[in-house]
């Protein structure tokens, strides 16, 4: 069943874009923040962002993609104050031996996901769009405000750096997802 | 792991990463766009907020200038006092060409008639336009009121503009 095309500044459409693109677009951010709570308030407030501009969207780009578009750049400025969070958090506890990860974390945790969240946010985003949404290159493009190029060489240091990482899991042990201090551990942008 | 240009991930890690992502479940949160304003209403807010300021600042400065030409607004005020005029009373001034021995008393009565000491040269000077025609042989004779009081001593000091002018009233009379 084909779903109606968005009309934008409707009220309805939006909730059903709401209840449509949600879910899809808390997985995104999930596989870029490790957070659970920060990915749920990014992803809010992306739709509360696209709510406000609801009527000025334009229907040639997916309404979707529209909003993962905010919702990525939320997580992206989201991991820039972490990582300043982060530097403060090291310098509190200066001399203080860090948390021993929680093991309970360790076993529920897929260490495919961890690989992904220590990727950065733009290389992350371009393989969940391709490889889970299912969007082509020229979508992913269109969403993410950048050339077409630029996502294939995205996809491409994405797949390489994920496989490394992988590989290197493997003979050592995946890190913990969740740490128990629910502090941030992120690659640099 | 077979894997292509178009997905270097490869299908195994493609499926590996489409059963990890779908077993996350987002928490069954209310969605907060709800208890936002609407958007009709925050686009409008601020632009009503600064029109709002703006029609303030223009009645302020409108009562307090008194116009409504913003130009004005801009402008300062500044007070500008003149020098209060010599009096030009013209009746004074023939007294002064009586002659040498009145030219004394001529000032007193400029003294009674203005207040102000330093305005008396320009009574004594504005005659001057007006006699300087007549003589030809003294063109200045009100720069130097002393020689011409002595020489009103000898009783016929009609040589300036000014004795000139009372020899006139002097025949005359």
């Amino acid at each position: 069943m084909l779903e109606a095309p968005y009309r934008p500044g409707s009220r309805e459409d939006f909730d059903r874009l709401y209840r449509t693109a949600y879910p899809r677009v808390y997985r995104t951010l999930s596989a870029i923040l490790a957070d659970p709570e920060a990915a749920e308030d990014c992803a809010q407030d992306a739709f509360i962002q696209a709510f406000q501009a609801w009527n000025r969207w334009r229907p040639d780009a997916p309404a979707e993609a529209w909003v993962h578009r905010i919702a990525v750049n939320r997580a992206i400025s989201y991991r820039r104050s972490a990582r300043l969070r982060g530097v403060g958090e090291i310098l509190k506890r200066f001399g203080r031996p860090a948390h021993p990860p929680d093991p309970a974390d360790e076993a529920i945790q897929p260490d495919l996901l961890t690989a992904l969240r220590g990727l950065p946010p733009k290389l992350a985003a371009a393989i969940v769009l391709r490889h889970y949404h299912g969007y082509n290159n020229r979508e992913i493009a269109a969403a993410l405000g950048v050339s077409e190029r630029t996502i294939g060489t995205r996809l491409h240091q994405a797949g390489e750096r994920l496989r490394t990482m992988l590989e290197a899991d493997f003979s050592l042990g995946a890190p913990p997802a969740f740490p128990s201090d629910k502090r941030e551990s992120y690659a640099k942008d | 792991m077979p894997r292509t240009e178009d997905d270097p991930l490869g299908p195994a890690l493609v499926r590996r990463l489409r059963g990890e992502l779908d077993s996350i479940r987002p928490r069954s949160s209310s969605p907060r766009y709800l208890s936002q304003g609407g958007p009709v209403r925050l686009r409008i807010a601020p632009a009503v907020l600064a029109v709002s300021l703006v029609a303030i600042l223009a009645l302020s400065l409108f009562a307090a200038t008194g116009s409504p030409n913003p130009v004005v607004w801009s402008e300062r005020v500044v007070t500008v006092i003149h020098p209060n005029d010599a009096n030009p009373s013209p009746t004074a001034t023939p007294e002064e060409h009586r002659g040498a021995p009145a030219a004394t008393p001529s000032q007193e009565d400029n003294h009674h008639s203005s207040p102000e000491p330093s305005e008396r040269p320009e009574p004594t000077e504005q005659p001057e336009p007006t006699e300087q025609p007549e003589p030809t042989d003294r063109p200045e004779p009100a720069e130097s009121p002393e020689p011409t009081a002595s020489q009103s001593g000898d009783g016929s000091g009609d040589r300036s503009g000014s004795g000139s002018s009372g020899g006139h009233d002097s025949s005359s009379d």
